[in-house]
Parts: C-alpha cells; sequence; structure tokens
C-alpha cells in the first residue's frame, strides 16, 4: 500500500464516521422537531388544549405557560362578565367605561358582524344569557315575561365606541343593557396567542381554547408543513368527527347545538340564543364550522352563521369576510363553500355532500 | 487492504462512534412501537394523579376530592368519570377515554382528565367543536 493510498483510507473513514456523527443527530433533532409538547388545561371556563412543535422542549414549554397566561389574563381582566373589575363588568355596572384596546377591537368587530348581518349576532344579549345561565350550575329555562323583558334591551346599535387619539378607548351602551362577549372570547385568545407566538421562534403548532382552533406556522409531521383540523360529527359522542380540514395557518371556529345543552322537563336546550326570540336557535343546520384568519371573526362568524341557518343570508355574510364554511344540516347533508371544497374531507360516510343553497 | 497504518486506538474510537450513534437513535424506532397510555388526573390546574395504565391490573375507582363531587375509574385500557355531582353530566357523558390525547372535563369541579401517549401518525392535529 502506498502512502497516498493509506491517506486516501483514512480520509475515508474519517468522513465516514463524521457522517454517521452528523446523521445520528440530524434524526435526533428531526424527531425532537417531530414530537410535540401539549399541554390540557381549563381556561376561560372550557377546555384548553395547546400543542407546539420546536426542537428546544423550553420553547415549547415557556410558549405553553404564556399562551395560558394570555387565556387566563384575558378572561379575568377583559372578558368576563361574572369577575369584578373585568372591562365588561365594569361596561355592565356602569354602561360606560375606558377599556383595552383589545377588548374595544374586539367589541368593533362585533359591532361591525352585527350590522351585516341584521343583529342575527348581537353582543348586547348580556341580560338574555344571564337569565339561561346555559354552561353554568344556574342554567334553567326562564319564563316567557322574564324573556319579553330582556329582549327589547338587545340591540348592537346603540352601542357607541369613542376611541380617541391619546391612546384610550371608550365604550357606551344603554342604560338598560348588558354586554356578553362569550361568543367571541375564545376567538380573541386564538387571535392574542397568535400574535405571540410570531414574537417566539416557535415551529408550528395549534391551540384549542374549547374547540375554537388557532392553526399556527408549519406543521413538522407533513409533507407539505400542513395541518388537518378535524369537524366534531354533531351526531356523534366528544371524540367522533365526521370531516377532516386539511389547511394551512388560520382560525377555525364551530358553533353547534350539541355544545352545552340544558334539558328540562325531557325538553333539550342549547345555549347559542337567538337575540330576536330569546330562545335557543333553531335552524336548518345542527352545527356550523368557519375557516377564516381571525379568531374574533371565525367566532363571531359561526355564531351568527349558526342563528341565520344554511341560506343566501349567510354565505352573503361569509363572502364580506371572505371566511369559508362547512354547514352540517340536520339530515346530515353538508355543504361546503367553494374555498375549502378541495381541502375538506369526509370521513364518515353518513354525511353526503349537496351544492344545492336552500331557500 | 492493510490497515496497519491505522492504529488499534483508532479503529476503537470510529467503533464507539459508530455504537453510540446506534445507540442514539435506537430510542426513536424502539419508542414508536411504544403504545404507553398515562392517565393524568388534574385538579384546578394541578396534577392529582398519574397512571401509566399499564400497570394497572384491575378497574379502580379514584375520588377526585372536589366539590361538586367527581369520581374517576381508571382501568388497564382506559379512564373515565364514573360519578358526577353536578348537574349537567357532561364529563360522564363523554364516555370512555381510550386514545392518546382523549380528554374529559368537568368544568365544575375545575377537574380534568386526560390520556396521554404518542398519538396515532393518522390522527387529526385538534378538533374543532
Amino acid at each position: 500500500m502506498t502512502g497516498k493510498n493509506k491517506i486516501l483510507t483514512a480520509v475515508i473513514i474519517v468522513v465516514l464516521a463524521i457522517s454517521a456523527v452528523l446523521i445520528t443527530f440530524a434524526l435526533r433533532n428531526k424527531t425532537a422537531l417531530e414530537t410535540p409538547s401539549t399541554n390540557t388545561t381549563i381556561g376561560m371556563g372550557t377546555v384548553v388544549v395547546e400543542s407546539f412543535y420546536n426542537v428546544d422542549k423550553q420553547v415549547s414549554k415557556d410558549a405553553i405557560k404564556e399562551s395560558t397566561n394570555i387565556i387566563n389574563d384575558l378572561d379575568n381582566d377583559r372578558l368576563s362578565w361574572r369577575k369584578e373589575g373585568s372591562d365588561v363588568w365594569n361596561l355592565n355596572k356602569d354602561h360606560s367605561a375606558f377599556v383595552d384596546s383589545v377588548t374595544f377591537s374586539c367589541i368593533s368587530t362585533c359591532f361591525d358582524v352585527s350590522s351585516k348581518c341584521d343583529g342575527a349576532f348581537d353582543i348586547t344579549v348580556g341580560k338574555l344569557s344571564s337569565l339561561w345561565n346555559i354552561g353554568t350550575e344556574e342554567a334553567r329555562v326562564p319564563s316567557d315575561e322574564e324573556i319579553d323583558a330582556a329582549l327589547p334591551t338587545i340591540n348592537y346599535k346603540r352601542i357607541t365606541l369613542l376611541p380617541d387619539n391619546k391612546g384610550s378607548f371608550q365604550v357606551e351602551t344603554g342604560e338598560d343593557q348588558s354586554i356578553d362577549l362569550g361568543a367571541v372570547g375564545k376567538g380573541l385568545a386564538c387571535d392574542k396567542i397568535n400574535e405571540y407566538l410570531k414574537t417566539t421562534d416557535i415551529y408550528g403548532g395549534t391551540v384549542s381554547v374549547g374547540g375554537s382552533i388557532l392553526v399556527y406556522g408549519k406543521n413538522p409531521t407533513s409533507k407539505d408543513n400542513t395541518w388537518n383540523i378535524a369537524v366534531r360529527d354533531p351526531f356523534g359522542s366528544e371524540s367522533d368527527y365526521m370531516a377532516v380540514i386539511n389547511c394551512e395557518p388560520c382560525c377555525i371556529s364551530t358553533s353547534g347545538d350539541y355544545e352545552k345543552v340544558l334539558e328540562q322537563d325531557g325538553k333539550k336546550y342549547h345555549h347559542i340564543l337567538n337575540p330576536k326570540t330569546g330562545y335557543p336557535a333553531e335552524s336548518n343546520i345542527t352545527g356550523v364550522t368557519i375557516i377564516c384568519d381571525s379568531g374574533v371573526l371565525s367566532d363571531a362568524l359561526s355564531t351568527a352563521c349558526f342563528i341565520l341557518g344554511f341560506g343566501e343570508d349567510s354565505l352573503e355574510l361569509l363572502k364580506e369576510y371572505d371566511a369559508e364554511a362547512i354547514f352540517i344540516m340536520k339530515d346530515k347533508t353538508v355543504y361546503i363553500t367553494d374555498g375549502v371544497k378541495d381541502s375538506v374531507t369526509i370521513t364518515n360516510e353518513d354525511f353526503k355532500i349537496t351544492t344545492e343553497v336552500a331557500e | 487492504m492493510n490497515l496497519k497504518f491505522l492504529k488499534k486506538s483508532d479503529i476503537i474510537l470510529v467503533a464507539v462512534l459508530l455504537i453510540a450513534c446506534v445507540a442514539l437513535l435506537l430510542p426513536k424506532y424502539l419508542g414508536n412501537k411504544d403504545t404507553k397510555l398515562t392517565a393524568v388526573i388534574m385538579r384546578d390546574g394541578v396534577v392529582l394523579e398519574s397512571v401509566d395504565l399499564s400497570t394497572v391490573e384491575e378497574p379502580y375507582e379514584y375520588d377526585l376530592d372536589c366539590s361538586p363531587k367527581a369520581v374517576v375509574t381508571i382501568c388497564p385500557d382506559c379512564v373515565y368519570y364514573s360519578y358526577a355531582e353536578c348537574h349537567d353530566k357532561l364529563c360522564m357523558n363523554t364516555g370512555k377515554l381510550k386514545n392518546a390525547g382523549d380528554t374529559a372535563a368537568c368544568l365544575p369541579s375545575k377537574t380534568l382528565v386526560v390520556l396521554e401517549g404518542t398519538k396515532d401518525k393518522n390522527a387529526p392535529d385538534a378538533i374543532t367543536y
């Protein structure tokens, strides 16, 4: 063996060894990236699931901690009408209050949605929702008299938004009115967490605040980095789903008549109240899922579309906001809007796709 | 091939490196076959109990010591709320948790049961409801 050959062989062996080490660490890093850090907890009166992907688990753990804080702070300081000192509590007590910019923009978005669906969605339902109290231990069916007394207090047009150029945000409502941001609180939490995640190194993840989903960043476990979000089967149990949405970062919310149900005298009452009738909304659908780029919007639109039911009115409303939707009819037919038609897979064959728009 | 120019210690070093590589990667491939399920029971955000279901031989009840009262039953292959004094009994209606990621909550008592483990590859990332 010549000296040249010796050197060559030595180089090859060294290169092989180094490659083996590098490949090993690359594979380990890939495994680390593909293993999410997940946390399940209770927040905003509902189940919260945070799941983040990052090679450095400490980064994911920090993001879980901070996301949980964001949810709890929003609930305690801004949104809850039960918690003394929150923006909504102050507003309902004095009917005029200086609120945080977050609360202000949330109320302003809700106002906008209300104006585009002729009040089918209305955050001034506070008096009505506290009568029913569905989802709490005090839930009950109010008397017709009580409902009749609450109905005239509902009218989003009596909300006045007064921003000034010094960075303070004032909101006024009618003296008899009461605000309830329960329909959009979960979506707002998704939006705030989305903003926060952009300041971190998180590769990707999902946050579910009581079924309102934030889809963030890239999915390291799929080939094209997209995500698969399941839509609950309204006729099945809690973990059953009937469709899967393949998507990129977005916000997804669902409103359905199977969530938070009150049973009294053999009759079932769900929690989405129609501001016009004072009773749980009844329409041709059992659930509707909205996909768009804001959590407050997806929450507000899912409530609005659930109350409107499936038809031209909801489709027009969705167009105003470039939002997509999956409507699940009571007869198990499903209407999927054009923008997501190709990304939704029906996984339960009991459900049939329809392309007809009802009257 | 004549490897005399390589000292014995060099060969040992390379061998050790390769063995170390295999050892470092082994858990990844062994880990995938691992379907260990752990029932994590929480109250007010604090973990009360964490049970590896493979260690459970007979189903037994676990009192969450909360108000309203709630009891969880832990089985070799599942965990579920078997008793609750709350109004709507949503936690009991959730049924048995059998797959990694399944969750049942009793909001009035601020308790939560999560079945932790490696999720099935085809399982969706989240569920909207």
